[in-house]
């Protein structure tokens, strides 16, 4: 496993893992909301993180990525962090704000 | 082409237009959930503060010196706190007003290209189109 796929499963997908098992039902029900959120973070998100990869802002380092899986200069664990990041997020309004008013 | 402030301009430059689009055309639905928005944003930037050096230190990724203002915090680059900060500020009132219509049965997409063009036109006068015409590339989208 690489170390950028190690991070994510560490920082990103336990608390993600915790917070999604609390809030199963509504994960599923608002389902819309989640895919909605995935898209306009990719939409922006991507263009974002590529831009500052080109013009040398950051950088990923090659050796601990899976492969040589690059689109527009990012590594295949950045798609897979970006798409995460609003599941993240999405768990954490359903834990602290849907939840206390329903 | 920004110097020391080019990740803090990109940070700026991505996310206030956006959470400016937000708060302007769905401020009642945000208003009365400014404090528990300002709450998770808070804690989601402490976790981000915890856990973002590990991605340094598990060499994921790595910044120019030349393009970040160098200043830290217990370690943690400031540019990167900011980041944080605002990211989840508007991924939060995103999913907050996305929830509010989706209760609604209604399409937060449609009314998010509405305010969309709204904005456009503002810019750019000269992409005068009548209300009917958006609404109906509103329609033709879906």
């Amino acid at each position: 496993m690489t170390n950028y796929l190690r991070f994510i499963l560490i920082f990103i997908w336990t608390p993600l893992i915790i917070l999604g098992g609390l809030n199963f039902e509504l994960l599923v029900r608002y389902r819309k909301t989640l895919l909605l959120t995935i898209f306009f973070t990719l939409l922006f998100g991507i263009p974002w993180d590529a831009l500052s990869v080109g013009t040398k802002l950051w950088w990923y380092n090659l050796s601990p990525t899976l492969g040589n899986w690059y689109f527009l200069g990012l590594p295949i664990e950045e798609f897979i962090l970006t798409m995460s990041f609003p599941i993240l997020v999405g768990c954490l309004v359903f834990t602290f704000i849907k939840k206390d008013k329903s | 082409m920004f110097g020391h402030g080019t990740y803090l301009f990109y940070t700026l430059i991505f996310t206030l237009p956006l959470i400016g689009f937000l708060w302007f055309f769905y401020r009642p639905i945000l208003r009365p959930c400014l404090k528990k928005i300002l709450g998770l944003s808070l804690l989601a930037t402490f976790y981000g503060f915890l856990v973002w050096p590990y991605g340094l230190k598990m060499s994921c990724w790595g910044y120019s010196e030349a393009k970040i203002l160098n200043i830290t915090l217990f370690g943690v680059v400031l540019e990167d706190i900011v980041w944080w900060f605002l990211v989840t500020w508007l991924l939060i009132s995103f999913v907050t007003v996305s929830l509010h219509f989706e209760n609604r049965k209604q399409s937060f997409l449609a009314s998010l290209i509405k305010n969309a063009f709204r904005v456009l036109r503002l810019i750019f006068p000269f992409l005068k189109t009548s209300r009917s015409q958006t609404d109906g590339l509103t329609l033709a989208v879906f």
